[in-house]
């Protein structure tokens, strides 16, 4: 039994909960243990740096410091969670006042930072220690050629993360793995907008729009994401977005590990896709 | 062993040694070791009365060695030997410590600096009096020189010694000369027709008696030293005998692979035959058959077309591979650049979208005599209403080449006007920055400004496909603003990087790389086209990317480099060379197989190892092996080396 | 270990590219320790293990040997007699006590001035973690070193009696 921590994240707790429910479905299967740090904060993702650097630091170092040094490599599967926790990682290595200051106000509240573990987005640990020979070993019921198109999103590839930045491929080849029709995809890592979903929506809709335009043009079926913030813009808003600039064609949004689980014999119900706001039942047919 | 004079002299060299190191000190200490019976510091060394200044000393105070505590020898060592000489005392007696690369420029704290700067003048003090006079070989120079690549540079480089009376071989890689400059169409900041001014030159090359012209070429072995190189080339078979040959191209009509082939001449944008000529105004204008796809050379069978076409009967399929052997006194090495491959930066769609091209292949297009016949056309044949140009892909880039090259916003800017010539199209010029230094550069850019041509500060971050329409992605900096703006046509203006070869051949030839791949000059203002291998000096783009007036005035000064060492008809070589005492030699013979150079030979008779001083380099490689010691490099001795370290360490 | 013990690095650097990268370092006034001091050979072929051993005699607490990257060397393959001694000098010195830390052999081109900075701060680091180096195996150095000098002028004269010896290698 293979041991990694995990820090789910506020989104997997709450609204993303049916990629949660996966993850945990598919690395059980696969026989690996997911050890949640304890009392882990909300990471601050991208919003808390334009309001304060250095609290913008403490957020995400505190779970760092929370995550033992020595238990196993910090399992992250949310895009922004990721690249937040490595940066802090990185600017506290690099930037002695960072550093300084974030142990300064941790000492104040009995917290110690001696080490740190190694930051992996889920993604990643899956393609580099799971191994595409193992995931394809697992797959009972392959998914027989459904046309996805693998949506990186931007976070998971900006510097200090995983994959080529223009052109990411990992997905990509795990989706293949299944069984699925991977269809090139122009938009892979083109950012969905975001958390200015809510405060620009003007701006964001145009981005979440380009990404499915795109997706319904290559002949796509589903659009298969690697972060609850993308899937909740390009779910949840796709048919206020699909209104406004008057498009035809709902695409189900789906986490890569839910296809996974669903490749490896699980159930829907326990990979919660039935959470999707766009249904993706039509689409799964032909997989059974 | 009596006792040395050795004068030891600290250069302040202005503020750049003095301003970290403590001269004065350092000084004041070596002037307490003993045999050191001048010591001095001052502010310019190197300087004419800095020289004086050891001259007098070595005159008056009867010194027998010198220590310069200054610059790197590699900088300064030829001077200071220089002045001994001109004192009556041997140049090998002095030694110099380097205190300014290797102490004050990089070490802040002032006392270590010191302190190092001190253990290292220790260190040549005493290696100094193990120094033995030595006097610098002279040998005789060729008086032929190598060019090796027939681009615009290499081409002025040959007509240069030629018309000085000597003879060139021009080495040329590809079937034809004129490089990447035969693809251009017009130059800028004038305007002129690549083919009008180079066909010229190119003739001329061809015509020359001094020049013999070897295309389909390349030198796969270099040996020697300065004055007398041997260059091994490996001439390729064309399959045509170029005195039947006249270039009529009957042979190209008639082969059965007609319009098969992506015509390298033409990027790929027009296909060829198997038997083709390379372009209508290549010197040679003789056929070529191309090995890797003639029927007949490749799959045995074949109608022979074009051998029944050509009337001059000047298809051989019999011809082979030529080794030449050609000694000469210098090589001028000129081979160019290579384009950046678009392909590496998939967010620009190059290879992916057909109307996404780069500069050289707009070239073609616009060139009279080229696959368009110079009409601008997209794939579909039509005209671009809107063309985009994008600058810097590969360049500036940290992801692919860190530097600038140089002429792409000319290039560019000249593109955008000949789309304005040749049609109606908008033009969209997406830069970082505008840099148009030379000569006419300027006023040429707002020419073209006031054409009408659309300038947008920022670099093309994408081109996507909207709506069957190619768009391109980008922040306008000045405005403030991102803009999409959709084209028809988009070119990209890719990086100039080192050719692809450019490893092997700086290993073949024995020269240094800079960080970014290209070949290493000796000094980056100084000394532009020579490098630290005396006799091989560098000319055009492989040194660094230029635009043709500076790779033509870099061809003369290469050239004027080879006619110095050919005007003065001897030059001196280095004398540290390798010799074995033959009383301490035991004959085991481990050197022998050390020298890459094949140096050391066994005597039959005595038994002992001998090493040829002619052909010795004095790498030293040799007298590290002997196990009794019996090797001795001149001015790398054992005894040199360890008193040295003793001194340095102290 | 002592905080200021600032160790002593001899660099032995071949003329045509490390020496070159070391002064393309100052040229470029890039900072790095200034405990290194470099002697010039005109090869990395050229050094011996008597170099070495003289080093630590004299009381170096490093020895930093640097050379052309293979397939650049100015005098073809000097460079790679040079990578045929190396584990074997490592091995010596190992084996009189003199820790693996203290003796590095790398490539440094004349372009690579940033890189020699940082292989010299490394090694100055790597060396303040082992600590200077102890003289007492000094004394045995001499010895070895003696012995090695001695036995080699036996083998001389002996074979100049026997009139050659012909290993015919």
């Amino acid at each position: 039994m293979i041991a990694y921590q995990y820090y789910p994240g506020c989104s997997l707790h709450a609204s993303a909960r049916d990629y949660d429910e996966s993850v945990k479905g598919v690395l059980g299967c696969l026989e690996i243990k997911l050890e949640e740090v304890p009392d882990w904060n909300c990471c601050g993702a991208t919003i808390t740096p334009s309001l304060n650097q250095l609290q913008a630091q403490i957020l995400p170092a505190r779970n760092l410091a929370l995550a033992a040094e020595n238990k196993g490599d910090l399992i992250v599967p949310c895009n922004a969670c990721y690249m937040s926790l490595k940066k802090v990682q990185h600017n506290m290595v690099k930037y002695k006042e960072i550093r300084e200051g974030v142990i300064d106000i941790f000492s104040q509240t009995g917290l110690s930072l001696t080490g740190m573990p190694k930051v992996r987005h889920l993604l990643e640990m899956i393609m580099e220690d799971i191994g595409l020979a193992k995931v394809k070993e697992m797959v009972t019921k392959t998914l027989k050629d459904i046309k996805i198109v693998s949506y990186s999103g931007c976070q998971l590839v900006r510097p200090l993360g995983f994959d080529d930045p223009e052109d990411p491929q990992a997905l990509d080849q795990l989706m293949e793995a299944l069984g699925a029709k991977v269809l090139p995809f122009s938009q892979k890592s083109h950012c969905c907008g975001s958390s200015l979903i809510t405060t620009q929506p003007e701006l964001a809709f145009k981005m979440v729009d380009s990404i499915l335009e795109e997706a319904r043009k290559v002949g796509a079926e589903m659009v298969v994401v690697t972060c609850p913030m993308c899937q909740l813009n390009l779910d949840a808003y796709q048919g206020q977005i699909n209104n406004k600039f008057n498009r035809t064609g709902e695409l189900p949004i789906i986490y890569f590990t839910q296809l996974m689980g669903l490749a490896m014999g699980m159930s829907k119900s326990q990979l919660g896709i039935q959470r999707g706001i766009v249904s993706s039942n039509k689409a799964l047919e032909k997989i059974g | 062993m009596s006792d040395h004079k050795i004068g030891v002299y600290v250069c302040h060299c202005g503020s750049n040694i003095n301003g970290v190191v403590n001269c004065a000190k350092v000084t004041e200490e070596i002037g307490k070791l003993g045999e050191v019976v001048v010591a001095k510091d001052y502010k310019y060394m190197c300087s004419d009365p800095g020289q004086e200044m050891i001259k007098n000393d070595i005159r008056e105070k009867g010194l027998d060695r010198v220590v310069v505590a200054a610059c790197s020898p590699r900088m300064h060592e030829p001077t200071f030997r220089r002045a001994l000489e001109g004192a009556g005392l041997n140049g090998y007696l002095l030694e110099m410590a380097n205190i300014r690369e290797h102490v004050s420029w990089v070490t802040k704290d002032k006392e270590e600096a010191t302190k190092k700067a001190l253990s290292l003048v220790k260190g040549a003090v005493k290696r100094v009096k193990l120094h033995e006079p030595i006097e610098e070989r002279e040998v005789p120079v060729t008086n032929t020189t190598l060019v090796l690549g027939g681009g615009i540079s290499g081409i002025q480089a040959a007509l240069q010694v030629a018309e000085a009376g000597h003879k060139v071989y021009l080495i040329e890689q590809k079937q034809y000369i004129g490089g990447n400059m035969a693809k251009f169409d017009k130059t800028f900041p004038t305007l002129d027709c690549a083919a009008c001014i180079l066909t010229p030159k190119m003739v001329d090359v061809g015509q020359s008696p001094n020049i013999e012209l070897y295309t389909s070429s390349e030198v796969i072995k270099v040996d020697g030293y300065v004055g007398n190189f041997t260059v091994t080339v490996r001439e390729k078979p064309r399959y045509i005998n170029h005195d039947k040959c006249t270039g009529c191209g009957d042979c190209a009509s008639a082969c059965i692979m007609k319009n098969r082939i992506p015509h390298e001449f033409d990027e790929g944008l027009s296909k060829r035959s198997a038997a083709y000529i390379p372009f209508p105004q290549a010197v040679p204008l003789k056929a070529v058959i191309d090995d890797e796809n003639c029927l007949l050379l490749t799959r045995k069978k074949c109608t022979l077309a074009c051998v029944k076409a050509c009337g001059a009967k000047a298809i051989n399929f019999n011809q082979h591979e030529t080794i030449h052997e050609f000694k000469v006194g210098s090589i001028i090495l000129a081979t160019g650049f290579d384009l950046f491959d678009a392909k590496r930066s998939p967010q620009y769609g190059y290879g992916k979208y057909p109307n996404v091209i780069n500069g050289l292949q707009f070239e073609r297009m616009t060139n009279a005599s080229g696959p368009t016949s110079g009409h601008i056309t997209l794939a579909d044949g039509t005209e671009p209403k809107s063309v985009a140009v994008i600058h810097c892909v590969g360049s500036r880039d940290e992801n692919y080449n860190k530097y600038c090259s140089r002429v792409c916003c000319m290039s560019s800017v000249k593109f955008a006007h000949l789309v304005k010539d040749h049609c109606d199209a908008e033009v969209y010029e997406f830069y970082i920055d505008m840099r148009t230094f030379g000569k006419g550069y300027e006023e040429f850019y707002n020419r073209v400004q006031e054409e009408g041509v659309h300038f947008i500060r920022g670099k093309g971050a994408e081109v996507a496909q909207k709506d069957g329409r190619l768009v391109v992605k980008a922040e306008d900096t000045l405005l403030g603003q991102y803009r999409e703006i959709p084209v028809d046509m988009v070119i990209l203006n890719t990086a100039l990087e080192p050719r692809v070869d450019a490893e092997k051949v700086a290993q073949t030839l024995g020269i240094s790389r800079s960080g970014d791949g290209f070949f290493m000059e000796s000094h980056i203002k100084l000394d532009p086209v020579t490098t630290t291998t005396d006799g091989i000096y560098l000319a055009g783009c492989c040194q660094s990317p230029k635009d043709i007036p500076d790779s033509v005035a870099q061809g003369s000064a290469a050239a004027a480099q080879s006619l110095a060492i050919i005007a003065t008809g001897k030059v001196k070589i280095s004398p540290i060379s390798a010799s074995i005492d033959s009383e301490q030699c035991a004959g085991c013979q481990i050197c022998i197989g050390l020298c890459t150079y094949r140096a050391i030979k066994l005597n039959e008779e005595t038994l002992r190892a001998e090493i040829n001083e002619a052909v010795c380099k004095g790498c030293g490689t040799c007298a590290a092996g002997c196990p009794s010691g019996a090797i001795k490099v001149s001015h790398f001795n054992d005894d040199q080396l360890l008193a040295q370290i003793e001194g340095v360490l102290a | 270990m002592n905080d200021k013990f600032e160790p002593k690095i001899l660099g032995i650097l071949c003329n045509w590219c490390s020496y070159a990268g070391a002064d393309l370092a100052g040229t470029s006034r890039l900072r790095y320790p200034a405990n290194i001091r470099i002697v010039k050979v005109m090869c990395s072929g050229r050094v011996e293990p008597t170099l070495i051993l003289k080093a630590f005699q004299e009381g170096a607490d490093g020895v930093l040997i640097s050379g052309c990257h293979p397939g650049d060397c100015h005098y073809v393959d000097g460079n790679i007699k040079t990578l045929r001694r190396t584990p074997l000098v490592a091995r010596l010195l190992t084996q009189i006590g003199i820790e693996p830390e203290r003796f590095k052999q790398v490539w440094v081109s004349a372009s690579e001035g940033e890189r020699f900075g940082k292989i010299v701060e490394q090694m100055v680091e790597d060396i303040k973690k082992v600590g200077p180096y102890q003289k007492k195996m000094g004394d045995q150095l001499d010895v070895v070193m003696d012995e090695v000098a001695a036995s080699a002028k036996e083998a001389a004269a002996a074979a100049e009696e026997k009139g050659g010896l012909n290993c015919g290698s």
